[in-house]
């Protein structure tokens, strides 16, 4: 950036106490140099500029308007007395650029971030200091070490990481307590059910998994365990009887229509078709022939053999046999009576009498009968409760199968009779039932023995009793799954709850990583601080106050709060004649700390194009340290653009005009009708009374307006003030000694004429104070010539 | 420049969001209400008809 000054506030209208200030009205002023040539002076801001006024003048106001133009605020209030009307500033800048203000804010930034302010709140924001107290306690201590001041932004980081660290604790204690109260919840719903918080969690997986619909089902199976666990407790009493169960018998039995026979030679698998069976017949006369002759077949084959080919009468009826009427007929009577046909007979009754079996062993179907017995010795001891099925052919059923019986039993009768009206169809579903049944009567036998042989084992080996509890775990496990079943709404909430506590701790570990990150960040910034300013602080401070040690506390930053013997942060000492004074710093001891770091600050700015503001550095300071503070302020800041010292202060202005001597303005702001206004003195005149008393000598000249009046009237109450007090009194002196110097330096005469005055002196002063020159006279021409006799009445006093 | 905004660069995406919500102009309180109105806390027991704020 390049250099640039203020020139001067050309206006400033209803900004703060200026209600309205024109600098050219204030201070261009015409005159005749010393070679009879008219010139004129505007006193504009050199580069540095002395400003003094006395308190609520509008001092510190004009540093606010500074601050303003760095960038703190665009908005700057209006003056107490004129909120409803319009603002206005105009600032002139060495190269006669110009900054405007208005309601809306400035105009440009060219001044942004220009200003370096030195003022109370530099003070009060940059310097800390925390020590022991009364009320000390030991927490207090850890938290803040021992004595100890802050400089820089370390106290603000300070408080950084005591928000990050506070703000952890308000919401891990509200995450606990939000887990306390979802626990307070669920341990009401476990009371009694025997299992705890923790275990339920650990069980969040398999819980999720449970299904509402299966309720009934675990019901059942709870039910039926608590049974078996009371056989088995039964089993382990009576011991002895579970040696003594027998087995259950098998059905085993099998309806099978299938048969093997022998055909030509070779066995065969036939199925057994009663429709076949019952349709065995020969021709009807043969028929009846047969049944003539059923008994006498033997007789029958006995002639058949004689009768050949060659014989001519029949062995029967002795007759001739004519070829070809009888000899057909007579073979054909071979053929039913030869081999074939007789096996076909015998097969169609061998068939017949199994089916008429199956029949039989199918209409008596039923359960062993020894079973039943067998299971109820068992049924005490035995924990599955298998039940045997019903093995018994229905009624309806039973009735088709006799009838199907009677036909065979009237086939076999009849062989050659046609036998109509099988149910072979029906018997059919009969047998694939009876199968069925027969199959699970069978396995429910095989189930139930395996049982008894089991609990036999287990009663020989003695594993009855891990049994019992095998069977007592099962039970527990089945009345927590029922009850969480019963309960898994409020138990998902609670769930929720830990899934959500464990979210929120998520945010806890964040805040504690980012509070570690800041302990690590402040104990390095604090290293790099000590290294850049340390030493220069300390020099500054030794310049300033020579009484005075700030001091690095360990040689080195450390930031434990653990470590509570000695748990130093990012801070320093402060010793005052070797005494340890950290904690008690008085406003003095803070504001020579605050300046040497401001100091130490500036030397380190590596941009000096920058205007330096101080604003009353000194107001708690002694002589001594107004005197140092000045030759610093010479001293650090001519390297930079622009400085302005503010100051209310007589000795410190005294001592900042002498040490600050080259391209030097000196000011005074004085309060006229009300606003704020900035007066440049001449260099000849800079002692302010000699100025104003210049200025009376020629009032003649002055237009005698309203404003003059109180202008006029307010120097003169300045003079009189001022005059006896700094120039009789040595106020303006840096130690007793000088004081008592100036004082002594004037005769007695001189001390006189104040006695001798002293009644028009309290006159003069008391027409100032009271004489309506705060407010504008009602009649102006009066008023200025009431001034004009004090004024004439002061000079002739030569004071 | 705070001490945070000097650390933020250094930190994971996640915790950046966090010191995001680090408004230490406003109490512990108030800091918390805006975490659980931007989601990052919730401190309510049970589903959205039988919530209980703790």
């Amino acid at each position: 950036m390049a250099t640039k000054m203020i020139k001067k506030l050309s206006k400033i209208n209803n900004v703060l106490s200026y209600s309205f200030f024109d600098w050219d009205k204030i201070n261009l002023v015409s005159f005749v140099d010393s070679d009879g040539n008219q010139k004129t002076r505007d006193g504009h801001f050199v580069k540095s500029n002395i400003i003094f006024a006395e308190n609520a003048n509008g001092k510190s106001k004009l540093v606010d308007i500074f601050k303003s133009l760095n960038g703190r605020d665009t908005k700057i209030d209006k003056h107490r007395d004129r909120k409803t009307e319009g603002q206005e500033a105009k600032i002139i800048l060495d190269d006669n650029s110009e900054t405007d203000f208005s309601e809306t804010g400035w105009s440009n930034e060219t001044l942004k971030s220009k200003f370096v302010i030195f003022d109370k709140p530099f003070v009060h924001n940059f310097v800390h200091s925390v020590g022991t107290e009364d009320g000390d306690t030991p927490l207090r201590r850890q938290k803040r070490g021992k004595n100890i001041v802050y400089l820089g932004n370390f106290e603000k980081y300070s408080e950084e990481i005591e928000r990050v660290n506070s703000l952890k604790s308000s919401i891990s204690e509200k995450n606990q307590l939000f887990l306390q109260t979802g626990q307070a919840k669920i341990s009401g719903l476990l009371n009694g059910h025997g299992i705890s918080t923790d275990e339920l969690v650990g069980k969040k997986t398999e819980i999720q998994k449970f299904n509402k619909d299966n309720l009934q089902k675990i019901k059942d199976q709870f039910t039926k365990q608590q049974a078996d666990l009371a056989k088995i407790d039964k089993s382990i009493k009576d011991k002895s009887k579970i040696s003594g169960l027998s087995l259950l018998t098998k059905v085993k039995k099998t309806f099978i229509l299938k048969t093997e026979v022998f055909e030509q030679g070779n066995k065969k698998e036939i199925e057994i078709d009663p429709t076949f069976l019952f349709s065995f017949t020969v021709a009807r006369g043969v028929q009846q022939t047969l049944h003539k002759i059923t008994h006498k077949k033997d007789f029958v084959q006995q002639g058949l053999a004689l009768l050949t080919n060659e014989a001519t009468d029949c062995p029967f009826c002795e007759q001739k046999i004519k070829n070809g009427d009888y000899v057909q007929v007579v073979k054909d009577y071979q053929e039913i009576f030869d081999e074939s046909f007789a096996n076909e007979e015998k097969n169609i009754r061998t068939l017949l009498s199994k089916y008429k079996n199956i029949l039989e062993s199918l209409r008596d179907l039923q359960p062993p009968s020894g079973n039943l017995n067998v299971l109820n010795q068992a049924k005490p001891f035995v924990a599955s409760g298998e039940e045997l099925p019903q093995l018994i052919i229905a009624d309806n059923e039973k009735e088709a199968i006799k009838e199907e019986i009677n036909l065979v039993l009237g086939k076999d009768k009849k062989i050659l009779d046609k036998i109509e009206g099988s149910k072979i169809d029906q018997i059919k579903t009969i047998i694939e039932s009876a199968t069925s049944l027969i199959a699970k009567y069978d396995e429910a036998v095989e189930k139930i023995n395996k049982e008894i042989e089991q609990l036999k084992k287990d009663s020989l080996e003695g594993k009855l009793d891990t049994k019992k509890e095998e069977a007592q775990k099962e039970i527990d496990r089945l009345k927590n799954e029922i009850f969480f079943i019963e309960n898994k709404e409020n138990i998902e909430k609670y769930f929720e709850v830990i899934d959500q506590k464990d979210k929120n701790d998520k945010i806890v570990e964040a805040l504690e990583r980012i509070y570690q990150a800041l302990k690590t960040k402040i104990v390095e910034q604090f290293g790099k601080f000590v290294e850049d300013y340390f030493e220069l602080i300390k020099g500054f401070v030794k310049e300033i106050s020579p009484s005075m040690e700030i001091l690095n506390i360990n040689g080195q930053p450390t930031y434990d709060r653990r470590n509570t013997q000695d748990p130093a942060q990012c801070g320093f000492s402060v010793k005052y004649n070797n005494e340890d004074c950290a904690g008690s710093l008085s406003e003095g001891e803070k504001q020579v700390i605050a300046l040497a770091f401001f100091f130490a600050d500036l030397r380190k700015h590596s941009d000096k194009n920058k205007i330096v503001v101080l604003d009353d550095p000194i107001t708690s300071f002694d002589a001594g340290k107004r005197k140092s503070t000045a030759e610093l302020i010479q001293r650090e800041t001519k390297d930079f653009d622009q400085l302005f010292v503010f100051t209310c202060d007589p000795l410190f202005r005294e001592y900042c005009l002498k040490q600050i001597a080259d391209e030097r303005n000196f000011y005074y702001i004085f309060k006229t009708k009300g606003s704020s206004s900035i007066h440049y003195a001449p260099k000849d005149k800079e002692t302010i009374y000699t100025s104003f008393e210049t200025e009376f000598k020629d009032i003649s000249n002055v237009v005698g307006s309203n404003e003059n009046v109180v202008i006029y009237g307010q120097k003169l109450r300045f003079c009189l003030e001022t005059k006896i007090k700094e120039d009789y009194f040595g106020y303006s002196e840096d130690n007793l000694s000088n004081m008592i110097k100036k004082v002594t330096g004037r005769n007695k005469n001189e001390f006189e004429k104040l006695f001798d005055n002293k009644k028009i002196i309290l006159q003069i002063y008391s027409y100032c104070n009271t004489g309506g020159l705060a407010h504008y006279p009602k009649d102006g021409s009066t008023s200025w010539s009431e001034l004009n006799d004090k004024i004439k009445q002061y000079l002739d006093l030569e004071l | 420049m705070t001490l945070l905004e000097l650390i933020k660069d250094g930190l994971k995406e996640d915790d950046k969001k966090i010191v995001s919500q680090l408004d230490f102009q406003k109490s512990d309180n108030e800091i918390i209400a805006d975490m659980i109105k931007s989601g990052i806390l919730n401190f309510e027991y049970g589903n959205k008809n039988d919530k209980e704020a703790i």
